[in-house]
Order: structure tokens, then sequence, then C-alpha cells
């Protein structure tokens, strides 16, 4: 159980969203830079320049410290005691990509699969559709949720950015915490009766489950 | 901003449990309770003269209504002007039917601080009874947060204070009586919820003097009967029930279900007035009457509830 109700946590995004608009609009922008990127296709596969895919999960990584560090440290913490909590999971997260980026960055895969489909249309949903749900099913404006600000499309939109990605050792890795902050998001919806975030937690259980997947069927072909 | 109507309602029935006036005032409808008026009111048909039920703090003359309002999730709205306004609203009709008591925690976020700021801003707040708690583990924070809570609620005294959840109770439990000497707090408890932790809330009961015990009790988590309740008795420390409704589970378990005739004959129809009313019914009182809520679609557990409050019609 939580402490906070779903009318206040709205109020809370809400009231970031109002005092952060410039910042909304600029998460919104890298958001829409990183699908771009994911879905061009010269810059999207694995014959892609390094720095491109380096580019791409700074950019995510940015996304996970903001939500971290503003959302959870600066928003959320007085209203909520695990807030601080969650706030480093989301930092460590940050960090994690944020590493992989610099010293290897996740390449994108040669074939648009079903998967890659998949992966694009959850972080169309992250960008695009959850905000645009909370404004249809919530209290209205300001009170959606943008990625690189709000746990919840982060999360989202990442598991499907991992989704695109290239399957190796590092994909499980950083999709490790994100399966965590998905399977808070669920206890979240439950708690607070907005079973629209259950499929945030089905996304993230879902890109663990891939890129472990992806990883052993990797190690079968090389045998 | 447009509401969220299905959680709305919720959030009003909340709060509207939260009051439990329902429990004291015959016809006291939820929407009254929550504030739907601009202007500090008492439902109609209340007779506000006629003032709440009331009970002694054993060993002193001190009287406080039986009905009080707890604050979890419910004041936890940070700095939302607009569901300010609904809980000053609360606090006024709250205040003009006579509550006193106000319960809250540092556990519940931003709930003490609006508390503070509201009881600040309100003209009649007579007959508070501020009760709060410490949720820590460690010593210092605990002295912090009794800092705290006189800064944030706005007092020099503050009437009850309570480890939360039995954390860290030995050294709080000392630094409560500590205050208490400095007269920075009235009375000393501590709580449990859920039915949690009752062995070791027993022992501390028996053994270490304190003046108010804070625990679950409704119609269907009754294990407290057994021996808390008549040891608190015994030890003559005050009881605080807290979850009277399971956080209005209990409104939507008999909601589809029409009143048993006994609670027609009452003068307190509603179900929140009737609920809450097991509270002092003796198990050993067993009744004839079975109640109309049992109904064969709801099975087993609808019936014991049902066979429960029927046999604790006596309390009425």
């Amino acid at each position: 159980m939580l402490p906070y109700s779903l009318e206040a946590w709205f109020s809370l995004i809400a009231r970031m969203n109002a005092d952060l608009a410039v910042f909304v609009v600029i998460a919104l922008l890298l958001g829409v830079f990183v699908l771009a990127l994911t879905w061009w296709p010269r810059l999207a596969d694995h014959k892609a320049p390094t720095s491109i895919h380096r580019r791409l999960g700074l950019a995510v990584a940015a996304g996970w410290i903001a939500a971290g560090a503003v959302f959870h440290g600066q928003y959320l913490e007085p209203m909520f005691f695990g807030a601080p909590w969650l706030m480093a999971l989301f930092i460590a997260q940050g960090l994690l990509l944020a590493t992989v980026a610099f010293v290897h960055p996740l390449a994108g895969t040669g074939a648009v699969t079903p998967m890659v489909w998949l992966g694009r249309g959850l972080m169309v949903y992250g960008l695009l559709g959850m905000p645009l749900l909370d404004l249809l099913l919530g209290p209205g404006w300001p009170a959606f949720r943008m990625v690189g600000m709000t746990p919840e499309a982060m999360t989202v939109f990442t598991c499907g950015w991992l989704l695109t990605r290239q399957p190796d050792w590092r994909l499980p890795l950083t999709a490790l915490l994100p399966a965590v902050a998905g399977a808070w998001a669920g206890y979240q919806a439950l708690a607070l009766d907005w079973p629209i975030d259950w499929l945030v937690t089905l996304a993230a259980i879902g890109a663990l489950l891939a890129a472990l997947a992806g990883l052993l069927t990797r190690a079968r072909r090389s045998n | 901003m447009n509401t969220l109507s299905p959680t709305r309602r919720a959030f009003l029935r909340q709060l509207g449990t939260l009051l439990a006036g329902a429990a004291a005032w015959p016809s006291l409808t939820l929407a009254g309770a929550a504030g739907d008026h601009a202007t500090p009111s008492v439902p109609e048909g209340v007779d506000a003269g006629r003032g709440p039920l009331d009970a002694a703090v054993p060993g002193t003359d001190e009287r406080i209504p039986k009905i009080g309002m707890g604050t979890y999730i419910t004041f936890n709205v940070g700095p939302d002007p607009n569901a300010r306004e609904t809980l000053a609203q609360v606090l006024r009709t709250f205040f003009a039917m006579g509550g006193g008591m106000i319960d809250s925690s540092p556990m519940y976020g931003t709930a003490e601080e609006v508390l503070g700021d509201l009881l600040a801003k309100l003209e009649d707040t007579d007959g508070l009874f501020s009760a709060t708690k410490v949720w820590t583990r460690s010593t210092s924070g605990g002295e912090q947060q009794i800092d705290d809570s006189l800064a944030l609620w706005g007092l020099d005294t503050i009437d009850l204070m309570q480890v939360h959840n039995l954390v860290n109770w030995r050294e709080h439990l000392a630094t409560m009586r500590a205050r208490r000497d400095a007269g920075e707090i009235r009375y000393i408890g501590i709580t449990t919820s859920h039915g949690r932790h009752h062995d070791e809330l027993e022992r501390i009961m028996r053994d270490e003097p304190i003046d108010f015990v804070q625990l679950t009790y409704n119609i269907v988590d009754r294990s407290v009967e057994d021996r808390l309740l008549p040891l608190a008795q015994d030890r003559g420390i005050a009881v605080i029930a807290n979850r009277p409704f399971r956080r209005g589970q209990l409104f939507d378990r008999f909601a589809d279900h029409p009143l048993p005739g006994w609670v027609r004959r009452l003068r307190h129809r509603q179900l929140g007035a009737v609920l809450p009313q097991v509270h002092h019914c003796p198990r050993s009182r067993d009744l004839r009457h079975t109640g109309d809520f049992a109904t064969p679609a709801h099975g087993a557990e609808h019936g014991r509830d049902v066979r429960t409050a029927a046999r604790c019609r006596c309390a009425t």
C-alpha cells in the first residue's frame, strides 16, 4: 500500500510539468531523436557508426538519471519515504547505460524482426501513447508522463529500445534494473488502481526475458 | 482539471470513512462529510448540539470524542491547492461536529505539513486532540521526528505521541517519556495495524507504562478481542481502533445487501453507523437473528461476517 493517492500522484506530475515545462519539451524532442535514430534504416542497424549508438545510449541514460534525480529526488520524496531508493535505482541504471554507451555501445539489429517492431511499438507508447492516455483517462492537462521525466514512461521506452538492440551479454545486464522498475510500476498500478501501467510491467519483464532468450539463442548458434 | 470519476468517488468515500462520524450522528452522508459545500456546515439532519459520543482517558478526568480522523493517504496531497481546500472543508466539518482526535505520522509523507498548514488557517480548532507517531529505526531520528511534528503541527505540545508499528520501541518510549517530562508530550502510546505483532504488543502493554494503544479493529478483524482488549481494560490503557471500515472495503462488501431487520429498528440506520458498533459487543452473547445480508451467492465468508454482525446487535 502506498501513502499517496492516484489524485495526489497525478497532481505531483502536473506540478512537475508546470514547473519544468521547458525540460518537458526538451525531453520530448530527445525522445523523438532516439526514436527516429532507432527507426531510420541506415542509422538503426549494426553497420551504423558507433558514435550514433553511443549518442543513443547516452540519451537514454540521461533520461534515467533525470527521472531519478528530479521526479523521485525532488518531487516524490516529500510524499513517499521510499522515493530515495527509487531515485538510487534510476540513477544506477542511468550510470550503467552511460558506461555501456561509452565502453561498447549497444548496436541496432541488422534485420527488422517482429521483436524490433515490438520494441518500436513500446517506444512509441512510452513517448506518445502513455502521455495521451494519461490526458484522456487522468485528471487532464498538464498531468501526463513524459519520457525522460517520469519513471514509467522512461521504463517502457527503454525496454522498447533494448528490444531493438543486438542481443549480447550487455542486453540482459541493462534490462535487469528496468525489470525492477517495471515490477514497482506494477505494484503502484495495483495500489493506485491504474491498471494501464501493468503494460509497463509486462514490457519490462518481457524485455528482460527477450534479452536472456536472445543471448541463449546466440550462444547456441555460435556452438 | 477534470476529475477522476470512479477514483474521486473512492476518495470522497475514504474521507468520509476517515471522518467516521457516521457512527455518531444520524443522517450523515459521505458527501456532506467530504464537504461539497463552501461553508463549514453540519450536515442536514444532524443535531450538532448533542455532540459526539466521548470517552474518558483512563486514569484522568479528560474526555475526548470517540470518533477521530486519520490522515493516511488522504492528507498526503503535497502543495495541491484544490486538494488542500477540500481538506480544509473536511476539517471545518469535523470540528463543527465536535470532532477532536486527528492522527498522523511522519510516514504519511506531507500529511503533517498539510495538516499544520490547514489548522493554522482554520478559525476554530477547539477540541483538537493531536496524535502522531515516531517511525524510524534511529533513536536520534526519533528525537528529530518529534521536533518536526511539533513544528509541522504548529503546536507547543502534542497530545499523543505513539511509536509507529513498534519500530525501535524501547528507545523511542524512553525518548517520549523524557519529552513528556519536558511538557512537549501529554500521552504516550504504541501502534500496530493489520493484526500484526500482537504478541509483542501484548508484552509491551503488560510491561510498559503506556497511556494509549492503537490497533486494527473492525467487524472482520476481531482478533484483538481475545487478549489485547481485556488487557487494555485491566491495565487502564486507552484503545484507538484503526481501519474501522478496512479502508472502505466493508462498505463495498455490504453495499448491495439490504440492511437486516434489526438494523432498521435502530436510530442510526446507515452502514457506517452500524459497523463500528460491534466494537462493544461481548463475544459470549449469541443472538438468534442471522441477518438479511447472507445470501448463498456470497458464500461462507460473507455469512460469517453477517453472523458476527447479527450476533453483535446486542451492542445497539
